[in-house]
């Protein structure tokens, strides 16, 4: 990888590279991600439309919001389990629309602690109309 | 508190920047290429179904933990360790160890590292950044990732390092305690570069090492069944670009500063051959990265059939047999 | 020291996962000797990535190498067949 080529103009996401200088020696630049430069847009498209087919999941009961932050933050249900400290066979109680209204407030909170979000970010989604934009990822 | 005097520098990875970070402000002038090859940090493993991931996904980096523990026994340096028991006796050991201007690593969980974008963010509990100094509530943090020293939140700090779920932090702490004066550097060059040639060719399980390259090859013609619907096949495919390139996990990035090492070390050997072979990494660098080019162009054209499926892997097959070939050589080079 | 099937063989070779893996929630008398070790319902819940750890380890205690990976498969099923393998890599040897 040449330096030439291997340099990309992406403030936004910086990273290492190692190439070849101009005299063959082999030493790190400081350029742009090529993924975020070129595809971040689609990478946020594909974001909304899982964002909006899970609110809609969870709009109709099919699910509970903790399943919505489940699927977005890409975890198994083993792995948020273990996360939030709670048996796997509960977990998978709570991802259900039906039980999520019987969850404890400080349980709840174990799971916003894990999707770094607040409780009341949590239960935003419920009601949130179809078109909303439910933040996400927010520092709590 | 204040913040101790620290240069900051990024790197390719979070781990070795981390270490080298570490032992450039204790005085010792290592390369993030030279601490990478010594702990035989290159590698391969492809992880079809785990319990912890939500898809199959691959590794190109030796385990967590075993860049500073084989460079450490590999050059006689000694870090001290510790873990916690719970998040307050971890944090508070912290800032003991800040206000005795110690900077000190900390293992966290990647997701909450705020100054970070959104979409960079993902649950992972081995990411490695140094702490440097404490203002008021936020702590001074020396990221790889980060073009310069930042500020991160005490609340997201400590739910960083005592982050629950697999390969869990527990608080995990380290820094340099004693860097000897002469360091044999030749010697620790060959046995990190002999066991990197052994972790690619000879561990009998079929999904690391070469043999682990040629199983991502197979299966990759089986994603489509784990995913939910096209875009989310789309998104796990051109996360291949991401592993491979950016974040310092990756396969391209990582032959690059693979092909440095072993050019640094040709000088530090004496041995010129090693400079054709840093020569040869660095095209199989290139070879990752028309894989990680070709993942993203069918990804965001949602070409995902399986024509092309398998066109992606042949493309990892062929970096299979050029990468056995080379670790071949380069393990014949040694002897 | 010539490892016999024992008990304490696989008392032994539970200690050793145990600490090379840093597992500190699980007793080694809760693990069944003969459950498959990557099993689902095994005590130790254990994936892809401690094999290669165990492989490793076996290596470096009992100076055991593994060349063949269906043979890899085998060895690590469970933790009577790896003490199986201990013993009979043993034997080999002392012939």
């Amino acid at each position: 990888m040449k330096e030439k080529d291997g340099f990309i103009d992406c403030p936004q996401q910086q990273v290492i590279l190692y190439v070849e200088k101009e005299d063959g020696k082999y030493e790190p630049i400081q350029t742009g991600s090529y993924l975020t430069k070129n595809y971040l847009d689609d990478y946020e498209l594909k974001r909304r439309h899982l964002e909006e087919s899970l609110k809609k999941q969870v709009l109709s009961g099919e699910v509970s919001p903790i399943y919505y932050y489940m699927v977005l933050e890409e975890l198994t249900l083993s792995e948020l389990g273990a996360r939030a400290g709670i048996r796997k066979g509960k977990v998978k109680k709570h991802l259900e629309a039906a039980h999520f209204n019987s969850i404890p407030r400080e349980t709840l909170q174990l799971y916003a602690d894990v999707f770094n979000i607040t409780v009341p970010d949590m239960l935003k989604i419920l009601v949130a109309k179809p078109d909303d934009s439910v933040n996400t990822n927010t520092v709590s | 508190m204040g913040t101790i005097a620290y240069k900051h520098k990024m790197a390719a990875h979070c781990e070795s920047g981390a270490v080298t970070s570490l032992l450039n402000n204790a005085g010792l002038d290592i390369t993030e290429p030279l601490v990478f090859g010594i702990s035989s940090g290159i590698f391969f493993g492809y992880f079809h179904k785990m319990k912890s991931f939500a898809f199959p996904t691959f590794i190109v980096r030796n385990k967590p933990g075993s860049i500073r523990k084989n460079l450490a026994k590999r050059l006689g340096i000694k870090f001290h360790t510790e873990k916690f028991h719970t998040p307050d006796e971890g944090m508070k050991r912290l800032d003991e160890l800040l206000g005795k201007n110690i900077p000190v690593a900390v293992q966290v969980d990647f997701f909450y590292m705020d100054y970070l974008p959104e979409w960079e963010r993902v649950h992972i509990n081995v990411h490695f950044i140094v702490v440097v100094g404490k203002e008021g509530s936020k702590y001074i943090v020396s990221d790889s990732y980060f073009p310069k020293l930042v500020e991160l939140e005490s609340a997201s700090l400590r739910k960083a390092r005592f982050a629950g779920g697999s390969m869990s932090p527990k608080g995990f702490l380290f820094y340099p305690e004693y860097i000897p004066k002469d360091i044999d550097y030749k010697k620790a060059i060959i046995k990190g570069t002999k066991k990197a040639c052994f972790n690619m060719l000879k561990i009998p399980l079929p999904f690391v090492g070469i043999k682990g390259i040629r199983m991502f090859a197979k299966k990759i013609v089986e994603w489509p069944s784990f995913a939910r619907d096209t875009e989310h096949l789309s998104h796990e495919i051109m996360k291949i670009n991401i592993l491979l390139e950016d974040q310092g996990t990756g396969g391209a990035g990582f032959r690059f500063m693979y092909a440095t090492y072993l050019q640094q070390a040709s000088a530090i050997l004496g041995k010129p051959e090693w400079s054709g072979l840093s020569k040869e990494m660095m095209e199989i660098g290139d070879g990752w990265r028309e894989i990680s080019l070709f993942a993203s162009r069918i990804g965001k054209n949602r070409e995902l059939g399986p024509d092309r499926l398998k066109e992606l892997g042949a493309m990892l097959n062929g970096r299979a047999e050029t990468e056995e070939r080379f670790f071949r050589r380069l393990k014949n080079s040694i002897n | 020291m010539t490892k016999k099937l024992s008990p304490e063989l696989n008392l032994e070779i539970k200690k050793m996962i145990m600490e090379t893996l840093n597992i500190t929630d699980v007793r080694p008398e809760d693990v069944d000797d003969d459950k498959p070790l990557f099993g689902s319902d095994n005590a130790l819940t254990l994936d892809s990535v401690d094999a290669i750890e165990i492989i490793m380890a076996l290596q470096r205690t009992y100076g055991i190498r593994i060349a063949d990976q269906s043979l890899a498969r085998n060895v690590i099923r469970s933790i009577n067949s790896i003490a199986e393998f201990i013993v009979a890599e043993q034997e080999k040897t002392n012939q």
